[in-house]
């Protein structure tokens, strides 16, 4: 069942155009990753999902309710990728302020517990690093145990440590039957973690799928050769052909090497074909 | 029931975050004391005098907070994240504004109390319980139009114009209003002026309060009236935020 269902949306700011008519769904139970370059039109999807932002055209449903609606607001968890949580507050006033809005939320100690807040708990937001945020801002995000979490660009400014840990409550938040949608820039750690990807770049959806699809359906190769000296990088399909036309055009070249290419690699070769 | 719970959870963590902060504290709360101290107790000379002055600065109190913590504090808040994640959260979209306007009569009621026991301890301040009352109701309900007023200036201003604005109609309002020198000591052209502004009304109704006189019903009205303007222009505004900033 879709969770999120997205059919031609179109938002304009003025006579700029941030989304050019994208279509899309999350399905429930999956871990759907959001992947562009700034700019693209991420946030601006997210925040018309949140219903932060109305659609200029275009049908968006989540829950099978347009995104305003006030009763999605206890199925929602949100964290955003700004972070701007009130400086003299303390981060279990903060928890506490955010669980009170739920008639049945999730216990504060055991949230505590699982991203590591015990030590924080009595500290004002201002005096709290940037990865530090980042956990209590997920903290918050699932304190209404919601059904599906949206999490922009959650893995900003968080060590390797505490991205690990972020990764691992993400899934077992999954496993747990829940949905979650996120948007990052981060496509190693993503193609371990995410089921389906969303490739959106200028307002446009360049590819929804299988993350397997993408490397599968390109079979993108890495050519990389060492000619006059210079080493020399090439992206092809057809890796076959290519080095029969280098033994043709280049004899005297050295060092051949083909890999597969890297997720980020089939993502800008996605983004150069369109 | 859960509506009014979640306004006074909403206002409660507001007063948190304000009362931790010595600047606003003093610039909100202290402020209106200190500026009693200097410019009212020389001039509370007698019973009558520190009445009506404790009145005129308690209004000046009013007029700090409904500006300054409510307006300015809008317009600061308004294009923060926090501001977007509230509206996230399941509570009414005006609930942020609501609860500030809330925080802002509680702090304003700390520095009217502030005021008043500067002029116990430093004037021959003797306010009694048949005048304290109607004082009390007049400072509530005369605060309702600085509160619109302060929310069409946050509604309106963006987030760097906001507090330069807010001097601009702070001080000469305050002190044309004849809410530092009594009006008939205000140069004849801002005596003129005078009677048409809000702060005018305001005070009027104060030392009305305060001294137990009968109170002319045209600052009452105005002080309505203007209310009535903000409200209008206000609600303008924030329909017009919620269109273009939520659409």
């Amino acid at each position: 069942m879709a969770l999120i269902e997205v059919e031609d949306l179109k938002k304009n700011y003025g006579s700029k155009e941030a989304l050019k008519g994208i279509s899309f769904s999350v399905l429930q139970g999956s871990i759907t990753a959001f992947l562009g370059p700034n700019g693209a039109g991420k946030s601006t999807t997210l925040k018309i999902l949140l219903g932060l932002r109305r659609p200029t055209s275009g049908r968006v449903q989540v829950f099978g309710k347009p995104p305003w609606s006030a009763e999605l607001k206890t199925k929602i968890g949100y964290a955003s990728q700004e972070l701007s949580f009130p400086p003299h507050l303390k981060v279990h006033e903060v928890l506490s302020f955010v669980k009170n809005h739920f008639e049945d939320p999730e216990d504060i100690a055991t949230l505590e517990s699982r991203l590591q807040l015990g030590r924080l708990m009595n500290q004002q937001m201002g005096g709290l690093s940037g990865g530090e945020k980042r956990r209590l801002g997920l903290a918050c995000a699932l304190l209404g145990k919601p059904e599906l979490l949206i999490l922009d660009e959650p893995t900003t400014g968080l060590d390797l440590e505490s991205r690990q840990d972020l990764w691992r409550e993400i899934t077992a938040y999954q496993k747990q039957g829940g949905t979650i949608l996120l948007s990052t820039h981060d496509l190693h750690e993503v193609s371990t973690i995410a089921e389906k990807i969303l490739l959106i770049d200028q307002g446009q959806v360049l590819f929804h799928g299988a993350i397997k699809e993408v490397l599968s359906q390109i079979e993108l190769k890495k050519v990389t050769y060492t000619f006059q000296k210079s080493e020399e990088i090439h992206f092809t399909e057809n890796s076959d052909e290519f080095v029969k036309k280098l033994v043709q055009e280049k004899p005297q070249f050295t060092d051949l090497r083909i890999h597969h290419a890297t997720l980020e690699e089939a993502f800008l070769k996605i983004r150069g074909r369109k | 029931m859960r509506t009014l719970k979640l306004l006074l959870l909403h206002t409660k963590y507001l007063c948190l975050e304000l009362g931790r902060q010595p600047m606003y504290l003093i610039s909100t709360v202290l402020f209106p004391s200190m500026f009693f101290w200097f410019f009212g107790v020389p001039n509370a000379t007698d019973e009558m005098r520190a009445l009506i002055l404790t009145g005129s600065f308690s209004g000046f109190a009013i007029l700090g907070v409904m500006l300054f913590q409510f307006g300015v504090g809008i317009a600061q808040e308004k294009e923060t994240p926090w501001a977007s994640y509230l509206r996230v959260l399941p509570a009414p979209s005006w609930m942020a504004l609501v609860s500030r306007l809330g925080a802002g009569l509680l702090f304003a009621l700390i520095a009217v109390f502030g005021v008043i026991l500067t002029a116990r301890l430093t004037t021959p301040l003797v306010i009694s319980r048949e005048v304290f009352e109607p004082f009390l109701i007049s400072l509530a309900i005369g605060s309702l139009p600085f509160g619109l007023m302060g929310l069409t200036l946050g509604l309106a201003c963006p987030p760097s114009a906001a507090a330069p604005v807010a001097n601009l109609v702070y001080l000469p309002l305050s002190f044309a209003g004849g809410l530092w020198v009594p009006p008939n000591a205000l140069p004849e052209v801002v005596q003129k002026i005078s009677e048409y502004l809000p702060s005018r009304m305001f005070g009027e109704c104060l030392w009305s309060a305060l001294l137990g006189t009968e109170l002319d019903q045209k600052y009452p009205w105005g002080l309505f009236a203007y209310g009535l303007l903000f409200f209008t222009i206000a609600l303008v505004l924030y329909k017009r935020r919620e269109e273009q900033s939520f659409r």
